[in-house]
C-alpha cells in the first residue's frame, strides 16, 4: 500500500491558500477599506485565490513533467525578469507617492498571486508564491493602519507554519517511510511558532500601530474608515476568512481537491506480504494468483513510473530517444543498461518473465534513483 | 518538489529580511523592522533547534560481513537518543554498491531509552574485495527545515565481497583419502561406508547386528555383510601468484580468472562436503589450512580475495615445496596463469602427487589472450602451438586439463564445459 504524506501536503496546501488570502485580503483593506465589503471584494479573495490553489496544485506535477530542466529554467528565469520589471515599476511608482500605482500596481500584484497559485508547478517550490504575498504585505504596510498591521502579522506567522508543513511533507515525500508519523504533532510545532511570531507582532502593532508612509498619504491614496466601521469590517472579514479556511480543508480532505493523479506517487509502493487463504465454502473471493504475463506488465510499468521520476528531475527521455539511448545518458550506466534489457524483453519479448526477474528490475530502478535523487 | 535539504527558502527569508530591514531604515516606517526583526529571531532559532536533535544521538549497525558480487544485503541501523528526537535522516555509506549512500528517514518520535530499527537493502554492484561500509552521517533540521546539521558517526566496518563462484563440473569425480566419518564417496575395500560391498564368513569381534542372516541360513555357517570403505574428498589447490602472468585489466584480467576459479574450486569442494586447503606464493604467503564446511568457504574466500599476482616463485617449485603436506590419495588442483609453463618442473609435479596416489587437475588461465601490461606477446601461432604442447604433454598422463581465455564465460567454461 503506497504511503503518501497527504495530511502534510493538504497542511502545506492550506497554509499557501491562508497566506495568500491574507495578503490578497489585507491589501485590499489597507488600500481600500472604504471598499472591502463590496461582494466582489469580499468574495473573490476566497474563491479565485482558492480555486487557483486547488487547480495549481492538481496540475503541478503535469505542469513539472512536460518540460524539461533546462527549459523550464529558462521559462522561470523570463517570468522573473518580467515580474521583477513589475514589481519595479510598482515600487518606484509607490515610492515616489504614486496613487496609480497604490490603485492599479496594487492590482496587479493581487491578480498575480492567483497566478502564481495556478502556475506553481513551473516554479522552484511555492517561491513564486511567497515573494508576490511579501511583495503585496510590504505594500499594505506602506499604506499602514490596521490592514497594515494585519496584513504585516499573519503574514509574518502564516510563512512559519507553511515552512513546517513544507518541510515535513518534502521530506516524507523523498523519503518513503513504512509508517507515516501522525501529523498533528508536527505540524502543531509548525503552529506554535507561527502563533508566536503572531502574537510578538500583534503585540508590536498594538503598542506602535503602522504609519502610513508620508507622499501616499499626501497624495490621497490611503483612506481611512472611523473605528466603530472598521472593527465591523476586520469581523466580517475574519469570519469569511474562517469560513474559506474550512470549506477548503473540506475539500482537500473530502473531495479530493489538489490530488494530481500521479502527483506525489513515488517509484515504489511498500507492499504487505500476506499468505493467500484458501476459499472457504467459495462464498469468499480469493485473490487469483499473479499470472507469469503479468510480470512482465509489472516490469514495463516499474519502467515507465522510474522514467516519469527522471524527467521530474530533468532527465527526460526525448522523443527521438530508444530506451537504449536514454539508458546511454543514465548512471549508473550498468543498472540503467541491465533494467533497459528487462524493459525490453517485457515489452517485445517472446518470453515469460518471473517474480525474480521484477525483483531484479525494482532493483535496478531503486539503483538509478537513488543516483540521480542524490545529484538532484 | 524541492529537495528537501533545499535552502531556498532560507534564503528567501535571509533576502527579505535585508530589504524589509532596508526599507524600515529608509523609509522610516518601524512595520518593515518589526516584520525584519520577527523572522530574524525566526532563523535564530531555528539554527539552534536544528543543533539539538544529534546531541545524544547514537548509531549501531548490524550486518553480515560478507557476501557474493549481486547478492543483496540487508543492513539494519539501530539509532538510538538521549533526548526526543523527530525527522532523523540517516545516510550510510555502503562501500559494496555502486549506489554508495543509502539514506533513510527516522520519522520519529523517538524517544529516549528506546531504540529504533531502520533498515535497507543494498546490492553488491562493485567488483570483489574488501570494501568500507560507514561512516553513517546524521542530519537532522528544525520543524521548518531552515538549518540542517550534521554529524559524521565513526560507525565504520569491513564488508567482503567474494567473487562470484560457480559449480566446477566434473571436480568431485577425483580422489578422496579414507574417512572414519560417512560420506558420498566410498572405495571398493571393507570399511564403514553405506555402500554394501558383500558377504564373507564371520570372523569373532564382528558386530552381531552385521549378520546377514538370509545367507546364514543358505550357508549354515554365519555370513556378516561387509561394507565399502567411506572417502572424504580432500582437495589442496595450489594458485599461481606469479606476478609475471599478469595481464589485462578489471575483470578481464589473469587476476580475476585465476582467483574467480580458485574461488570455484574452494565452493564446489566445500559444497562437495570435502577438506580444502589452499596455497600460493606472492608477496605473502597465501595458505588456507585444510578444513571444511561454511566457516571454512567464507574464510577461504576471505583469505582469496586478500591475494594478488606480485609473487616470484612458479607454480611448479610452489608446489614442490609444500608437496609434504598434500595428502595422499586426494585431489590436487593447479591453477596457472599462464600456458607457457616449464613441462620439466611440471612433469616432475605431476609425478610426485601421482606417486602419492593423489589425482591431479590443471586450469591453465591465457595469459596472453588477455591485453599485455608489459612487453610483447609472442604471436597467436605460438601461443596456439604451446597451449597444444601442454595440453597433450598433460592429457597423455591423465591429468584433466582446462584451458580458459580470455573470451571464455568462465559460469559456462568451468560450469558445463567442466574438465576435459
Amino acid at each position: 500500500m503506497r504511503r503518501s504524506p497527504e495530511a502534510f501536503l493538504r497542511a502545506r496546501l492550506l497554509a499557501v491558500y491562508l497566506l495568500s488570502l491574507a495578503a490578497v485580503s489585507g491589501s485590499i483593506l489597507a488600500w481600500h477599506p472604504d471598499r472591502a465589503l463590496s461582494p466582489l471584494n469580499l468574495l473573490w479573495p476566497p474563491i479565485g485565490l482558492g480555486a487557483a490553489a486547488v487547480a495549481g496544485a492538481a496540475m503541478q506535477d503535469r505542469l513539472s513533467a512536460m518540460l524539461d530542466r533546462h527549459l523550464r529554467t529558462r521559462i522561470r528565469s523570463v517570468a522573473g525578469l518580467a515580474y521583477g520589471a513589475t514589481l519595479l515599476v510598482v515600487s518606484i511608482g509607490l515610492l515616489t507617492g504614486s496613487r496609480g500605482a497604490a490603485e492599479e500596481g496594487c492590482a496587479l500584484l493581487r491578480g498575480l498571486q492567483a497566478a502564481f497559485l495556478l502556475l506553481a508547478g513551473f516554479g522552484r517550490g511555492s517561491l513564486g508564491i511567497l515573494i508576490n504575498a511579501l511583495a503585496l504585505t510590504a505594500t499594505s504596510i506602506l499604506a499602514g493602519g490596521p490592514g497594515a498591521a494585519l496584513s504585516a502579522a499573519l503574514h509574518g506567522s502564516l510563512l512559519m507554519f507553511f515552512l513546517a508543513a513544507d518541510h515535513a511533507a518534502r521530506t516524507l515525500t523523498e523519503f518513503p517511510v513504512e509508517t507515516m508519523p501522525r501529523p498533528g504533532p508536527l505540524l502543531l510545532r509548525g503552529a506554535a511558532s507561527s502563533g508566536a511570531v503572531l502574537l510578538l507582532l500583534g503585540g508590536f502593532f498594538a503598542l506602535l500601530p503602522p504609519a502610513p508612509y508620508a507622499p501616499l498619504q499626501r497624495a490621497g491614496a490611503v483612506v481611512s474608515l472611523p473605528a466603530g466601521q472598521l472593527v465591523g469590517l476586520l469581523t466580517n472579514l475574519g469570519a469569511v476568512a474562517l469560513l474559506a479556511a474550512i470549506v477548503f480543508t473540506a475539500l482537500l480532505r473530502f473531495g479530493g481537491g489538489g490530488r494530481s493523479g500521479a502527483a506525489e506517487e513515488p517509484a515504489f509502493e511498500v507492499a504487505s506480504a500476506r499468505r493467500r487463504t484458501e476459499k472457504a465454502g467459495g462464498a469468499r473471493y480469493a485473490e487469483p494468483p499473479v499470472e507469469r504475463k503479468e510480470w512482465r506488465a509489472r516490469i514495463v510499468q516499474l519502467y515507465v513510473k522510474t522514467a516519469e521520476q527522471l524527467s521530474k528531475w530533468g532527465k527526460r527521455r526525448r522523443p527521438w530517444q530508444t530506451p537504449r539511448e536514454f539508458a546511454r545518458t543514465l548512471a549508473p550506466a550498468g543498472a540503467a543498461a541491465d533494467l533497459t534489457e528487462l524493459f525490453g524483453r517485457a515489452r517485445y519479448g517472446r518470453d515469460e518473465l518471473s517474480e525474480a526477474d521484477f525483483e531484479r528490475a525494482e532493483r535496478l530502478s531503486k539503483e538509478i534513483l537513488d543516483h540521480h535523487r542524490r545529484r538532484d | 518538489m524541492e529537495s528537501s535539504r533545499s535552502t531556498l527558502y532560507r534564503s528567501f527569508l535571509v533576502t527579505a529580511i535585508v530589504v524589509l530591514a532596508l526599507l524600515g531604515l529608509g523609509l522610516r516606517l518601524p512595520a518593515f523592522l518589526a516584520l525584519a526583526a520577527a523572522w530574524a529571531g525566526v532563523l535564530a532559532v531555528a539554527w539552534y533547534k536544528a543543533q539539538r536533535p544529534l546531541d545524544g544521538l547514537r548509531v549501531r549497525r548490524d550486518l553480515y560481513p560478507s557476501a557474493f558480487e549481486g547478492d543483496e544485503v540487508p543492513v539494519e541501523i539501530l539509532v538510538e537518543s538521549d533526548r526526543p528526537a523527530r525527522m532523523i535522516e540517516i545516510a550510510d555509506a555502503f562501500g559494496p554498491s555502486i549506489t554508495v549512500e543509502q539514506r533513510m528517514l527516522e520519522p520519529g518520535p523517538l524517544e529516549p531509552g528506546s531504540a529504533r530499527r531502520l533498515k535497507y537493502s543494498a546490492f553488491c554492484s562493485r567488483h570483489w574485495g574488501i570494501h568500507p561500509v560507514g561512516p553513517v552521517q546524521v542530519l537532522a533540521s528544525d520543524p521548518a527545515g531552515l538549518f540542517h546539521a550534521r554529524r559524521l558517526l565513526p560507525v565504520t566496518d569491513e564488508f567482503a565481497v567474494f567473487p562470484q563462484v560457480y559449480d566446477v563440473a566434473g571436480l568431485a569425480e577425483f580422489g578422496a583419502r579414507s574417512s572414519l566419518i560417512p560420506h558420498e564417496s566410498s572405495a571398493g575395500r571393507a570399511g564403514q561406508s553405506l555402500v554394501s560391498m558383500g558377504i564373507r564368513d564371520y570372523r569373532p569381534g564382528d558386530d552381531p547386528r552385521r549378520i546377514h542372516w538370509p545367507a546364514t541360513a543358505r550357508r549354515g555357517s554365519l555370513m556378516v555383510k561387509e561394507f565399502e570403505v567411506d572417502l572424504a574428498p580432500y582437495y589442496t589447490v595450489f594458485v599461481d601468484l606469479d606476478r609475471r602472468h599478469r595481464a589485462g585489466t578489471g575483470r578481464k584480467s589473469t587476476l580475476e580468472y585465476v582467483l574467480r576459479t580458485a574461488g570455484s574450486v574452494i565452493w564446489t569442494a566445500v559444497r562437495s562436503g570435502g577438506f580444502v586447503q589452499v596455497s600460493g606464493q606472492g608477496s605473502k604467503t597465501l595458505h588456507i589450512p585444510p578444513g571444511r564446511g561454511e566457516t571454512h568457504l567464507t574464510f577461504s574466500l576471505y583469505e582469496l580475495i586478500r591475494a594478488d599476482l606480485d609473487g616470484a616463485v612458479p607454480l611448479a617449485e610452489a608446489v614442490l615445496q609444500q608437496l609434504p603436506f598434500v595428502p595422499p590419495q586426494s585431489t590436487v588442483v593447479l591453477i596457472s596463469g599462464t600456458v607457457f609453463v616449464d613441462l620439466g618442473p611440471l612433469g616432475d609435479v605431476v609425478e610426485a602427487l601421482r606417486s602419492r596416489g593423489s589425482r591431479v587437475v590443471v586450469f591453465l588461465v591465457n595469459n596472453f589472450s588477455f591485453p599485455a601490461i608489459s612487453g610483447w606477446p609472442p604471436s597467436r601461432p605460438q601461443v596456439l602451438e604451446k597451449t597444444q604442447e601442454v595440453t597433450f604433454f598433460l592429457r597423455s598422463r591423465g591429468v584433466p586439463v582446462r584451458v580458459l581465455e580470455e573470451s571464455d564465460d568462465l559460469e559456462t567454461a568451468l560450469g558445463r564445459g567442466g574438465l576435459a
